[in-house]
């Protein structure tokens, strides 16, 4: 029989639990040379920021150890170009869109999601408060449980969709944060956000990111984020999507069985658009194998070795 | 030319255009120590490719290096393409100890390939070492089209004769082929870019299409003021299909689709607006 994969974030129901991770597939419609975006269970935009942002200069990215770093400093094609050229697209393609907003400010999130959630197409917003890789805003809320409260309680009261509070790895305490944003009212939150790391060429004796440090994905941060998905996802009432290193349906079962209620594929899909289509093919696989009808039944089911 | 209505299809939008799967190697044939080439089974990309056009490989599974590597295009026909790879490092090494049949990701066709001008009536192709596969398609195109041997003059260039390749296929071809070697163990000793320049000495006014190391498209782009001239850039890239902003340059533009930027130049993506851009948008001190 053919396993049930949906699965519900925040009210929201997905056709399957895999997402696009921001930043790793635009806005769904350079993808669509490749998959359909309305397969995913959710397509999760770049960064929106009010004003376009080119970003850092290049070089802006890295190949490293099993992962690759990047210092691409939001750049997107601000809000207002977001809704008029790039929101209908998702939208006629029936495509369950997470808009994923980054602010300077308080204001700034306050504003962006006072106007993307009012959009019709537009299913929830995942604030960003972890991005690594700009001087204002991001990481600066995201790093105290203050800031994040601050952000996810003003964002929360103006924002008629559900609202996922994107974490941080770079911190002392995640499971503090996450049970800040939990507190201000976020409904989902998803983790992890990239490692801060850098990369230095001994030929030249140069930085290899023009922005010297950049956010670290890919297969290298994956026992990180499951670790951290599994504390997290301990503690919280609200259902955490699992994000780091995920590239085949066996990484998602992990995440899920570590307590993710969905996932989100990011650096993977660079070198594999249609990576979510094998995933969820991998998926199904291996619940047919072991007879589990329901991918809901997995959820943090993982057990001590 | 029906060529140029080809060309014009790329960059069309629409729903599983491309492809992005597993391929088979059918053929590897080793040139010499540093360069090999490989033939893959691969219709959804034969089909459509188009000279300039360029696919990412990747060895499936293998996750010490994550990101693909891109490759031009060299030839595309029965439902296969073929690949030229110069041995550069890990994952140059692997693909050419490789054995059969494995099988390799494969993404493309990728980028927006040469886009000439309908009334062509001669072309100077330059290549520098493994930049020659985008332009042996092109030429291959070109005549197969009906374009005269004639108006076509290709100069291959390479650190030594057992760099150079695809030699039996350029003489077939019938164009005005020429090689240079930088040790002169073949053709003309010295560099590519000198048989271009003593081609081009009183002339103005003609197509030169380029791809090669960066130093020589920076000396192709010096050479041909005067002339329209078209290079194929070559960078590492992440993604290849134009989401992840990995492999931007600057350029000196007005394309509506780079991003625009507050310090006098724009980005553009080598893989997506590019890789084949006018040499005269290439921002030179700043790439």
């Amino acid at each position: 029989m053919e396993p049930n994969l949906t699965v519900e974030i925040a009210g929201i129901k997905l056709k399957n639990p895999i997402m696009s991770a921001s930043g790793c597939f635009g806005y769904g419609d350079e993808a669509a040379d490749f998959i359909d975006p309305a397969r995913l269970g959710a397509v999760v935009t770049k960064s929106i920021t009010p004003l376009p942002r080119t970003g850092h200069p290049p070089p802006k990215v890295a190949e490293t150890a099993s992962g690759m770093l990047n210092a691409i400093g939001l750049s997107n094609i601000g809000l207002e170009a977001f809704i008029e050229s790039k929101l209908p697209y998702l939208r006629e393609r029936g495509c369950v869109t997470i808009v994923n907003i980054a602010g300077r400010t308080v204001n700034e999130y306050v504003a962006l999601a006072s106007k993307l959630s009012e959009q019709p197409g537009v299913h929830a917003l995942e604030v960003n408060i972890s991005c690594p890789n700009v001087e204002i805003g991001g990481l600066e809320f995201g790093a105290s449980e203050k800031g994040t409260a601050q952000v996810i309680g003003e964002v929360r009261k103006i924002s008629k969709v559900p609202i996922i509070a994107k974490l941080s790895p770079n911190v002392t305490d995640i499971v503090a944060i996450a049970k800040s944003a939990e507190s201000a009212g976020a409904d989902a939150v998803s983790l992890i956000n990239t490692l801060i790391g850098t990369a230095i060429d001994a030929k030249s004796m140069k930085f290899k990111l023009s922005n010297k440090f950049g956010g670290l994905s890919g297969p290298a941060i994956k026992p990180v984020a499951l670790a951290m998905v599994y504390k997290v996802s301990r503690v919280l009432k609200i259902p955490v999507i699992g994000i780091g290193g995920i590239g085949c349906g066996e990484d998602v079962i992990e995440f899920m069985l570590a307590g993710a209620s969905a996932v989100q594929i990011g650096t993977a899909c660079f070198a594999e658009p249609t990576v979510f289509d094998r995933a969820l093919e991998e998926i199904r696989a291996y619940l047919v194998q072991r007879n589990i009808g329901d991918i809901g039944e997995i959820i943090g089911k993982v057990r001590d070795a | 030319m029906n060529f140029i209505s080809l060309i014009r299809k790329g960059g069309r939008r629409g729903l599983d255009l491309k492809y992005s799967g597993e391929a088979a190697i059918t053929r590897k044939t080793i040139i010499s120590e540093k360069i090999f080439s490989i033939e893959l089974d691969c219709p959804e990309i034969a089909e459509q490719a188009l000279p300039g056009q360029f696919v990412q490989v990747k060895i499936p599974g293998f996750q010490t290096a994550i990101w693909p590597r891109p490759f031009s295009i060299h030839d595309a026909h029965d439902g296969r393409i073929v690949l030229f790879i110069k041995k550069y490092g890990r994952i140059t090494d692997l693909l050419a100890s490789l054995p059969q049949p494995q099988k390799l990701l494969v993404t493309g066709p990728l980028g927006n390939g040469f886009h000439l001008p309908s009334d062509l009536a001669e072309i100077i192709l330059v290549a520098g070492g493994v930049g020659l596969p985008p332009l042996h398609f092109l030429c291959k195109k070109l005549i197969a089209d009906g374009l005269s041997p004639n108006a076509v003059r290709f100069y291959s260039g390479a650190k030594n004769r057992s760099e150079l390749f695809a030699h039996e296929a350029l003489l077939k071809l019938g164009v005005d082929y020429r090689v240079a070697t930088e040790d002169g163990s073949a053709g003309y000793k010295g560099l590519v870019t000198h048989l271009l320049e003593n081609d081009l000495e009183g002339k103005s006014g003609l197509l030169i299409c380029a791809c090669g190391p960066m130093a020589m498209m920076k000396a192709v782009a010096m050479i041909s003021g005067g002339h329209r001239c078209l290079l194929s850039l070559e960078q590492l890239m992440p993604c290849g299909w134009g989401v992840c902003n990995g492999c931007a340059v600057k350029i000196k533009s007005n394309d509506p689709q780079t991003t625009e930027d507050e310090r006098g130049f724009r980005l553009a993506r080598v893989c997506k607006e590019g890789p084949v851009f006018e040499s005269g948008m290439i921002e030179w001190n700043r790439t």
